[in-house]
């Protein structure tokens, strides 16, 4: 029996690759959990998504050490959402940890139905010292703070930068965009003088994919959503209609067929060749560079995202586990949270196509020539900051984000194919926001 | 059961409630029989109704507990007909477009075929068979399908490229509803070509044979025969399609999720992104009653006028 | 003349045959979409995507056909799609049976024996499974939510009863009516009683219209999809809804999507051809006999 728990140690240490000290203390703990939680089921909502195929092989290896099952109900990001709307609405809770995006997780606090975790991360006798909550890069630790405590531990941070082909723009003699209006230039100049090449993929489906790159367009020229003072919808900001009528322009030498858009169209876009430049989630490096799925890899170049007339700016956005207050199986979900988050566990979880998160693998230097996008992705970082410091947010923290996002994404994607014009679009969101979160006066 | 019915007579000197006379049993049977049916769908179908019709008078907001819904009378009705922002009137014209770009093509192009497929030919019987296929598909795969067929790159747009020379945006805001109904005409029209042609093999001969004698031309003898005897299974088959057509919901959500901007948000759509994604739950609801008026409006007109051409209820 | 008359013969066979031409040609187009589903699934991801590619070099069609995708799909710690495809099937099944168990007295009701408002009733079961299900999914999971069904097998196969009896019974009545009255009556003479006289008589004539109408209710529950969409997760998902999945961050998983199309599309393709003499008057809710 011993020998066999030490077998299963070294199996561990070497799939995870651990530093020698968290050695000792991994096996102790996976042996507490054990005694504590085995033949306990867990069962878990996830999105879609990179990082939970990276979770994949890790979550059998938690298996096999501590007894615990685990059943990952996995669905597409916006299907989940609406699925733990439905919990909430119900006050029913049929998982012990759920996959939060940034854009939910105060709606799930408020609701009660996910846990504060400070009692959790501060408690040392369940959490152990390989999990150094401290490593996760603050600006991802925050997206889920609410109400002065954390609601979920981020795994998957991201944020937005330009992809370019940097064969394409080598061949061509383009220079990397810094301001929009070079974006435009580079852009049209690839869509109209390189056959069979289109300028800029990006997401642009109805709905929250519009949102989503909206938002990325919406500072850089001094549009708002909410007036950063009193929190009041401030939509009708000239820079607002700038910024869509800057969506229309790049529109114009996008692929065809870009207003359906959802994400992974974009990238199959920019990963079968057909786009010179990507605007999208630093998410999907990965998978641009991954031979196997793209044309293009190894001839991608990245950077971070262009000056607009108001400034420098992108988002931050994030996933991460929260656990459910109604969970029956705390300690075996917290101990599951801490494994797959974990910075002793990081290594697996990057080699499997996890999306970094943490300082430690960011600047990473072996890391960092292994991995070409990870400067961009610290670079993006600070451009977020940025925002930060304007006192603005890609996503606002409210319990009423979703259907504020889908206040923009409704009457924007319709101006952006010109069903109706920007000015009445903007009329119309800034009326349904203030009919949801009231208005200045 | 039986042993106790066939015996009544014994114990004919007691005192008999009214049920065990077997008169009023006899009545009774039929109904009885319905019963269980009619408590099920009935049930069902009451309970969901009234919970629709109140939380139309609600101002909720889906992931509010239901009983913290604020009552606002008719208010979402007139929000919905009347708000600049409210895109129900051009959803009920993509609706409309969407019924009759669907279903007219259908029938048309479904009679042509099937009065193809009603000449004598060897392996009709098997062309018949391979058309329940598009019939049966799951639509949420034929949905997903779609969506990457008709992407630019796509293999409808190979074959447009191959005999016109361009390609064209089935996904961009002046086709996609054109996709849409091109889907939803390679699923059904073999609906149709199936119907009318079980109905064209049944119509009698005598009718043509007399035609024939009297010197009608095959188009008079069509225009003046077939077209009239075939009449009331257009109508049934129009019935039956429009009460579907003005359901769909996989396919369009799977291929365009309503989008982009609102051209394929149909009305079951708009129901949807109302109550789940935009989260007015009451906006939503509204919308759900005024499309199930519509559905039970429009199938019971043609039902009526069915009857009316065929005298027969 | 006679030469004549043989030439009129050939041109008259040739424009048959161009007809029949015509018409093969038609239903191939319709086949067509389906088939290059089913050949899509033995082809990897990047060729799934290069259509014009694929088409123009038919070598690719049969020599590069490979299992990878069903693999993946079979895999029970990858996608796992036996297990929706079990939630599918018992989900039909079950609701097919109890359909049948409370649709035939009902049916039997309405084919013979004459009461008030009997086309009105009927018409009542018409209309009232009318009602889109996405209108009412949001009231169907606050029951399921007051009775502790959601996500349960039952609460669905419960469900789909509102659309499967008035559906059932509109098909049956055909059937049962479409057997003489008169063989009832003569084995009630004989004594039997009246559910004696169904059982031996009429029951055993529509075994083939009970077959066709259990077939189509069970192909329509396969395929559902908004109702089964909101109202299952973890342990009840089925098969049309699994859909979600191939929608994922690394792109739309074409490969795994179109093999779990192919897997999940041919038995009901099977089955309905089965049933194909009764397939006609099935769409029509036997308001056409085939």
């Amino acid at each position: 029996m011993l020998k066999k728990m030490w077998m299963l140690g070294l199996m561990v240490l070497l799939l995870a690759g651990l530093s020698h000290t968290a050695l000792a203390q991994d096996e102790e703990w996976a042996a507490g959990v054990r005694a504590a939680n085995e033949g306990t089921e867990l069962i878990i909502a996830v999105a879609s998504h990179p990082s939970v195929e990276a979770f994949k092989p890790m979550i059998r290896d938690f298996e096999e050490m501590t007894g615990i099952t685990v059943r990952l109900d996995e669905m597409e990001e916006g299907q989940l959402g609406q699925k733990l709307t439905l919990e909430v609405a119900n006050n029913v809770t049929s998982y012990d940890a759920v996959m939060a995006a940034v854009e939910r997780s105060p709606k799930l606090a408020d609701a009660a139905y996910s846990e504060p975790l400070e009692p959790w991360i501060n408690d040392s006798m369940k959490t152990p010292d390989w999990f150094d909550y401290e490593d996760i890069l603050s600006a991802y630790r925050d997206l889920f703070l609410w109400e002065g405590q954390h609601w979920a531990i981020p795994f998957a941070g991201e944020s937005v930068f330009l992809f370019y082909r940097s064969d394409l723009f080598e061949e061509h003699g383009i220079s990397v965009p810094t301001t929009y209006d070079e974006l435009l230039e580079a852009a049209c100049y690839f869509h109209n003088e390189v056959d069979g090449i289109s300028g800029v993929s990006f997401r642009a489906r109805l709905g929250w994919e519009f949102t989503y790159t909206w938002s990325i367009f919406l500072f850089p020229f001094g549009g708002q959503m909410v007036d950063p003072m009193t929190g009041t919808p401030a939509l009708d900001v000239p820079g607002t209609a700038d910024s869509l009528n800057y969506m229309k322009a790049l529109a114009e030498c996008a692929p065809v067929g870009v207003e359906s858009y959802s994400f992974p169209e974009a990238w199959d876009a920019f990963a079968l060749g057909n786009a010179a430049i990507m605007v999208e989630a630093t998410a999907a490096a990965p998978e641009m560079e991954n031979p196997e799925k793209s044309l293009v890899a190894g001839n991608i170049g990245y950077a971070q995202l262009p000056t607009g007339p108001a400034g420098s700016f992108t988002g931050v956005w994030g996933w991460g586990i929260a656990m459910t207050a109604a969970s029956e199986n705390k300690d075996a979900t917290w101990a599951l949270m801490t494994y797959l988050t974990g910075r002793g566990t990081q290594d697996q979880y990057l080699a499997g196509g996890g999306i970094p998160s943490r300082a430690s693998s960011l600047g990473d230097e072996e890391l960092q020539m292994a991995n070409p996008y990870y400067g961009a992705t610290l670079d993006s970082l600070a451009q977020a900051g940025n925002l930060f410091a304007a006192g603005h947010s890609v996503v606002i923290p409210i319990p009423e984000w979703g259907q504020f996002s889908e206040i923009m994404g409704n009457d924007g994607a319709r101006a952006f194919i010109g069903e109706i014009s920007v000015e009445e679009a903007i009329t119309n969101m800034q009326a349904a926001a203030e009919e949801l979160l009231g208005s200045a006066e | 059961m039986s042993s106790q019915r066939a015996e009544p007579t014994k114990m004919k000197h007691k005192p008999q409630p009214w049920w065990s006379n077997p008169r009023a049993r006899q009545r009774l049977i039929p109904f009885a029989l319905i019963a269980p049916a009619f408590l099920v769908v009935f049930a069902l179908a009451a309970y969901s109704f009234v919970w629709l019709v109140y939380l139309s008078t609600q101002d909720l907001t889906f992931g509010q507990p239901v009983h913290e819904g604020r009552p606002v009378g008719l208010a979402n009705y007139i929000w919905l007909l009347t708000n600049s922002g409210s895109i129900f009137w051009i959803s009920v014209r993509t609706t409309a477009i969407h019924v009759l770009g669907t279903t007219l093509p259908e029938l048309l192009l479904g009679f042509a075929i099937a009065l193809l497929l009603n000449r004598q030919m060897r392996g009709g019987s098997l062309l018949t068979a391979v058309l329940i296929i598009p019939i049966v598909l799951m639509p949420s795969m034929v949905g997903l399908v779609a969506r990457l067929y008709f992407t630019y790159d796509g293999l409808v747009n190979f074959f447009v490229e191959t005999f016109t020379g361009s390609r064209f945006n089935w996904s961009g805001p002046e086709r996609a509803l054109t996709s849409v109904i091109l889907v939803d005409i390679w699923e059904w029209t073999p609906f149709f070509i199936l119907i009318l042609l079980a109905g064209l093999q049944t119509l009698p001969r005598e009718p043509y044979e007399a035609a024939l004698v009297d010197g009608a031309s095959r188009w008079q003898s069509f225009r003046f025969i077939t077209l009239p005897m075939m009449f009331p299974l257009i109508l049934t088959a129009l019935v039956l399609r429009l009460m579907d057509v003005l359901r769909i919901f996989d396919v369009i959500y799977v291929m365009f999720g309503g989008g982009p901007g609102s051209a394929t948000t149909t009305l079951p759509l708009l129901t949807y992104r109302t109550t789940l994604v935009q989260e007015y739950v009451g906006r939503g609801s509204a919308v759900s009653i005024m499309l199930i008026i519509i559905i039970v409006t429009l199938t019971y007109l043609l039902i009526q006028l069915r009857a009316r051409v065929t005298h027969q209820p | 003349m006679k030469a004549n008359l043989s030439g009129l013969r050939l041109l008259r066979t040739l424009i048959q045959r161009g007809w029949d031409a015509l018409t093969v040609a038609i239903v191939a187009a319709f086949l067509f979409p389906y088939a290059f589903m089913v050949l899509s699934a033995f082809k990897p991801r990047l060729e799934t995507f290069k259509f014009a590619n694929w088409i123009l070099k038919p070598s690719l069609w049969f020599t590069k056909l490979q299992l990878d995708n069903f693999e993946q799909i079979l895999d029970r710690f990858d996608l796992n799609i036996l297990f929706y495809m079990k939630n599918s099937l018992i989900i039909a099944v079950a609701s097919t049976l109890l359909t049948m168990i409370i649709a035939i007295p009902a049916t039997y009701s309405f084919a013979r024996f004459d009461f008030r408002r009997k086309e009105a009733i009927a018409y009542g079961f018409l209309f009232l499974q009318m009602v889109p299900g996405i209108s009412i999914v949001f009231a169907l999971y606050f029951i399921a939510q007051q009775l502790k069904l959601h996500d349960t097998h039952a609460f669905l196969i419960f469900v789909y009863l509102l659309w499967n009896i008035p559906y059932a019974i509109w098909m049956l009545r055909g059937f049962v009516s479409a057997i003489p009255q008169d063989l009832e009556e003569a084995a009630m003479v004989d004594g039997a009683s009246r559910f004696t006289a169904f059982r031996l008589v009429t029951l055993p004539l529509m075994v083939g219209g009970l077959a066709a109408t259990s077939i189509l209710i069970f192909i329509g529950v396969w395929n559902e999809f908004s109702l089964a969409f909101f109202l299952t997760s973890l342990n009840s998902r089925t098969l049309p809804t699994s859909i979600a999945f191939f929608q994922t961050h690394s792109g739309i998983k074409w490969g795994t999507m179109f093999a779990t199309a192919t897997l999940g599309t041919l038995p009901v393709v099977i089955f309905a051809l089965i049933v194909r003499r009764y397939f006609v008057s099935a769409l029509t809710f036997g308001a056409v006999k085939g």
